[in-house]
């Protein structure tokens, strides 16, 4: 019987942290400090990803330093050396270059706050933040994704959304238009976290996968880590989505409400003290349940809403932003079965960054709740549920060591799990849990050489059940010419997660998902990736990013191939393996923008026959699960013409794997039960695991829309399109108790108008 | 040039028209075929099987018939019977008894067909138990006497047996269905050695079968409280070879648990037992 966590190790991590936080607040003598805070002239708004550079004044080429804002605007340089006359920098993207001339005084900090103004845009060196350093997109494993590129892709509304955005993206899967669930790069749902600025959420997308809760109006930009992501995240094996919302309007007043035929919104922002503080609210409902019958005469029995607020207050030596969201979902995924699935998060939680000039290094400080449910239920009776509710508080923290700079933080995170299961002709199991986690880890910016840059990091997690041991991280960059124009890197690291999601996997159109935590006696859970990429720009209108990828999953908890189609929290442990590689072509000249992205990937389990149970003779039984999508091309074009924008889409998939149905009995337990006159017992029983594959997959999208002004502060933003142009009868999945095919979204036309006061 | 043009035609025309097949086919048509559930009982002259078809869903429309012909042949005569069916509707669903309306003869091959219109078929072969002669002894020994209750012959397959007793009010109107009763654990008996073997022992004390049947054991009561017709009954169920393993089975077996065909022998046999008080073992 393995034994829990000793009580020597809890003291040790609680005394690295305690060391840390203690040595934090030593002052010391040092040269120069700059803290640079970077706005919007616009809004008043933080920038994220500018470019801060300081030059020596008589040569422009001689970059001496550089930093680059975080998500509040945020980034510092230090030991400058003083009483030198220097020229400061910063750049972004449509945004008119600034420039000035400065010195420091021996020992001086100082804080300055700068506001950009707006130019046309360009395609220009976009950026990541890893760890507060500059890192393009191309970097491996990681997509910025910035509010103009959700806005290109269409949808149903006004608005473009983050999640029709993510599903453009090779390697990354969904099962279908619904359900709510990404695969990204092998990895499952339950293995991918999400953070709106630093909040998890479990499950953010909506029911229908066309929309999430973040609507282009509210995000700033999002990093989709697809792998090998740096020592900062932990606690999750494949893939982490890190979005940052944007503060409300520190200057003026702005509001909005807009109508589809998938849903409604609102949204509302201003001041509440000038530069200072600010509020943003944003509602969504969905329509689409009542007025699909008359539009496309077809039931959608799909609901959703989602609710945001945030504060936000900018002091000049402490930024902190207050966030709550709430997500409901309610729908019918596979309408025929009349099984009810409904999740909903609750999120609620403060981040602030404090860069006093009396903190020898900025600290960053988030904190909050963050709860999830999830059910299916029939009409009858609520038949299975799964909860889970986080409290958490975490420390961001920095070092300075010569030329290495250490990103370093700690966290606590309180889980409370909560499973009832409660099945026909089976007796009631549940789980009910509080699991405590602490995190540690060090993150190292260490820039060898203008060519050659080095992330290494190092994350560790421990419960009262489970160590989680050292989780070693490397991110690794070499520009060949010393520009950004070509850049080879690599991204490899260990991922540790200390719980699991179990659903049923033979069923396509299962979204209930068992949260649960790892048992005393299991393994735990985790992941080796392994990321290379190349990407290549030319000129300033094309850029060409390819990546090879493979990540191997350990002690996968799968559920037990019961024949019977029911889920079951038995699991086996499975180990996976996923590789493939994805290929981006960009190109943007004028208005004219377009991109393709071609993605082939492959995902197998494997696991000890007899833990496994059905069907199953091998010794070592190995499967394709359902999101094992082989081939995904996607193509999306965007043209800019007399004032109209239009935008197209097309994405084609081979099929995923589905386990087909062997067949409906009736089972009469004989000689205890009497044919002649006992029914038996109903049961769907699936034939061998993920034996056969849908048909190919394909669908085009099409938007048109053009804003126009009413009066001199009002805006009208209309948008008309069409969702599956050619009326391709993607197959989603069959209903297994009467073999209907469920089929996805048909040719659905919209017209969307959004009325804006500015 | 022209070649390379014609060839990828070909190959762009393959491609077209194996990505416009958009069919899915969600029944596994090949492996599962029928479920049959039956266990004949060779005292019956009329016996029931089960049959449906596994790829009918559960709607009425779907179960409205049955695309199944049923033969029983009796491997040793050769005579071949086609089973009627018999329809049942249960919530909205329809289910099909076959009917053998001949009596088994014990320890005889028989095969089940079950033949769909397209030439699947599933087959099941029999051989039904044989009808073994108890054997016991010693008899009308007190309670604490162990007595053999021997089985013969039995050819090798399982055999299942549990001891009753009677309950208090016993009443000699009262038939041997209707009775309530209070049985001892199922003991199951497999033949020793091999599938030849003829022979089934069951050594038993009765003071013990007595603890087994009666769960709130009262120290201060013994076997010749309980035995009031001055006897035990063994209620025995002799199963054809490999009948009752498979009604073990669990549902992650699906050949196993869809097709549970077998026959059985039932008796019951009263075994008188001196009910007087005696010292007990532990009494010295």
């Amino acid at each position: 019987m393995k034994k829990p966590v000793p009580v020597q190790y809890l003291s040790f991590f609680i005394g690295v942290i305690t060391l840390a936080f203690g040595s934090f607040f030593q002052a010391t003598a040092q040269d120069g400090l700059l803290r640079i805070v970077v706005l919007s002239e616009e809004d008043g708004s933080p920038m994220v990803g500018a470019n801060v550079l300081i030059y020596h004044p008589e040569d422009e080429n001689e970059l001496l330093y550089n930093c680059v804002t975080n998500p509040t605007g945020f980034c510092e340089i230090r030991d400058i050396t003083p009483n030198t006359e220097l020229e400061l920098q910063i750049s972004y993207v449509g945004f008119v270059d600034y420039a000035e001339q400065f010195f420091l005084e021996p020992n001086e900090r100082r804080t300055i706050r700068i506001e950009l103004t707006t130019e046309v845009a360009t395609l220009k060196d976009e950026a990541v933040v890893i760890g507060g350093r500059l890192v393009t997109t191309g970097r491996a494993g990681v997509q910025r994704v910035s509010f103009d590129d959700i806005a290109r892709i269409p949808t149903p509304g006004v608005d473009g959304d983050l999640v029709s955005f993510l599903q453009t993206e090779p390697g990354i899967v969904t099962t279908g238009d619904r359900g709510g669930d990404l695969y990204i790069r092998g990895g499952t749902p339950d293995q991918n976290l999400v953070l709106v600025d630093n909040l998890p959420v479990v499950k953010p997308f909506h029911v229908s996968n066309l929309f999430s809760a973040f609507s282009e109006e509210v995000i700033q930009n999002a990093d989709v880590y697809a792998g090998g992501y740096g020592a900062e995240f932990s606690n999750a094996m494949s893939a982490v989505i890190d979005i940052s919302l944007r503060p409300g309007n520190l200057r003026q007043y702005a509001a909005s409400g807009a109508i589809s035929p998938y849903l409604m919104s609102f949204h509302a922002e201003g001041p509440i003290v000038r530069d200072r503080q600010s509020f943003l609210v944003m509602g969504r409902r969905s329509t689409i349940e009542s007025v699909a019958p008359t539009l496309i005469n077809e039931e959608v029995p799909l609901n959703f809403g989602d609710f945001i607020a945030r504060y936000t207050i900018q002091l000049d030596n402490i930024s902190c932003n207050v966030t709550g969201l709430y997500t409901k979902d309610s729908g019918e995924v596979v309408p025929t079965r009349q099984i009810r699935s409904e999740w909903n998060n609750t999120v609620f939680g403060a981040r602030c960054l404090a860069y006093d000039t009396g903190l020898k290094y900025p600290i960053e400080i988030w904190a909050g709740y963050s709860g999830y449910n999830n059910s299916e239920r029939s009409d009858i009776e609520q038949e299975r549920y799964s909860s889970l509710d986080q409290f958490y508080l975490n420390v961001g923290l920095r070092e300075q060591i010569g030329d290495v700079s250490i990103n370093y933080g700690f966290g606590v995170n309180f889980r409370f799990y909560d499973v009832l299961l409660s099945e026909k002709f089976a007796e009631i199991r549940s789980v009910n849990r509080i699991i405590p986690i602490l995190n540690l880890y060090f993150s190292g910016n260490w820039e060898v050489s203008e060519k050659f840059e080095v992330q290494p990091g190092l994350s560790t997690q421990v419960s009262l059940d489970h160590a989680g041991g050292l989780e070693p991280r490397l991110r690794m960059a070499w520009k060949p010419d010393g520009t950004g124009q070509q850049e080879l890197s690599i991204a490899a690291g260990k991922y540790v997660q200390m719980f699991s999601g179990i659903s049923d996997q033979r069923d396509i159109g299962a979204v209930f998902t068992v949260l649960q935590p790892i048992k005393l006696a299991d393994k735990i859970p985790y992941s080796y990736h392994g990321i290379m990429s190349y990407e290549q720009r030319l000129g300033n209108s094309i850029q060409i990013n390819v990546e090879a990828y493979a990540k191997t999953y350990e002690n996968v908890p799968v559920s037990k191939w019961t024949p019977e189609a029911r889920i079951s929290i038995e699991t086996a442990n499975a180990k996976g393996l996923a590789y493939g590689f994805d290929g981006r072509f960009q190109v943007q000249r004028g208005g004219f923008i377009s991109s393709v992205g071609y993605g082939w990937s492959t995902i197998s389990y494997e696991a000890t026959s007899g833990d496994l149970g059905a069907w199953i003779v091998e010794p070592v039984f190995e499967f394709s699960p359902a999101h094992d999508q082989r081939h995904k091309l996607n193509a999306v074009l965007g043209y800019e013409f007399f004032g109209f924008e239009t935008n197209v889409r097309w994405e084609f998939g081979t099929g995923k794997p589905y386990t087909q149905i062997f067949g409906y009995d009736f089972a009469v337990d004989v000689p205890r039960e009497n044919p002649e006159v006992d029914p038996g017992t109903a049961r769907t029983l699936y034939s061998r695991p993920f034996g056969e594959r849908l048909p190919y997959y394909h669908r085009l999208d099409f938007s048109i829309g053009r804003e126009f002004m009413v009066g001199s502060s009002w805006g009208l933003q209309t948008e008309t399109g069409v969702i599956n142009t050619y009326n391709r009868k993607n197959v989603y999945n069959l209903d297994i108790n009467t073999l209907q095919r469920v089929d996805q979204t048909p040719l659905f036309p919209y017209l969307s108008v959004k009325l804006s006061r500015m | 040039m022209v070649n390379f043009f014609i060839k990828h035609k070909i190959l762009l025309a393959i491609l077209v028209i194996y990505s416009c097949d958009n069919s899915v086919e969600p029944l596994d048509t090949d492996t599962g075929i029928y479920s049959v559930y039956g266990a004949m009982d060779l005292n019956k002259d009329v016996n029931y099987i089960r049959i449906r078809d596994l790829n009918a869903p559960f709607t009425a429309e779907a179960t409205e018939t049955i695309d199944a012909t049923v033969f029983f042949e009796n491997l040793e005569t050769g005579m071949i019977e086609t089973l009627e069916g018999i329809q049942q509707e249960y919530e909205g669903i329809y289910q099909y008894n076959f009917v053998l309306d001949q009596p088994l003869q014990p320890d005889t091959d028989y095969r089940l067909v079950v033949e769909r219109s397209d030439g699947a078929a599933v087959q099941i072969p029999i051989t039904t138990p044989t009808k073994p002669t108890p054997q016991v002894s010693p008899l009308n020994q007190n309670c604490f006497i162990p007595i053999d209750f021997e089985l013969e012959p039995v050819k090798g397959s399982t055999i299942a047996l549990r001891v009753g007793f009677p309950r208090e009010d016993y009443d000699d109107s009262v038939t041997w269905e209707d009775y309530e009763w209070r049985w001892s654990s199922t003991h199951v008996l497999e033949p020793e050695n091999d599938s030849s073997s003829q022979k089934i022992t069951f050594t038993f004390i009765p003071h013990e079968q007595v603890n087994d049947a009666f769960i709130a054991n009262n120290p201060t009561r013994y076997c010749w409280d309980y035995l009031f017709k001055g006897a035990v009954y063994i209620s025995y169920e002799h199963y054809s070879p490999g009948f009752y393993e498979q009604t073990l089975v669990d549902s992650f077996d699906i050949f196993g648990s869809t097709q549970r065909l077998g026959a059985l022998y039932s008796d019951t046999v009263a075994i008188p037992v001196d009910t007087s008080e005696v010292c007990t073992p532990d009494c010295f």
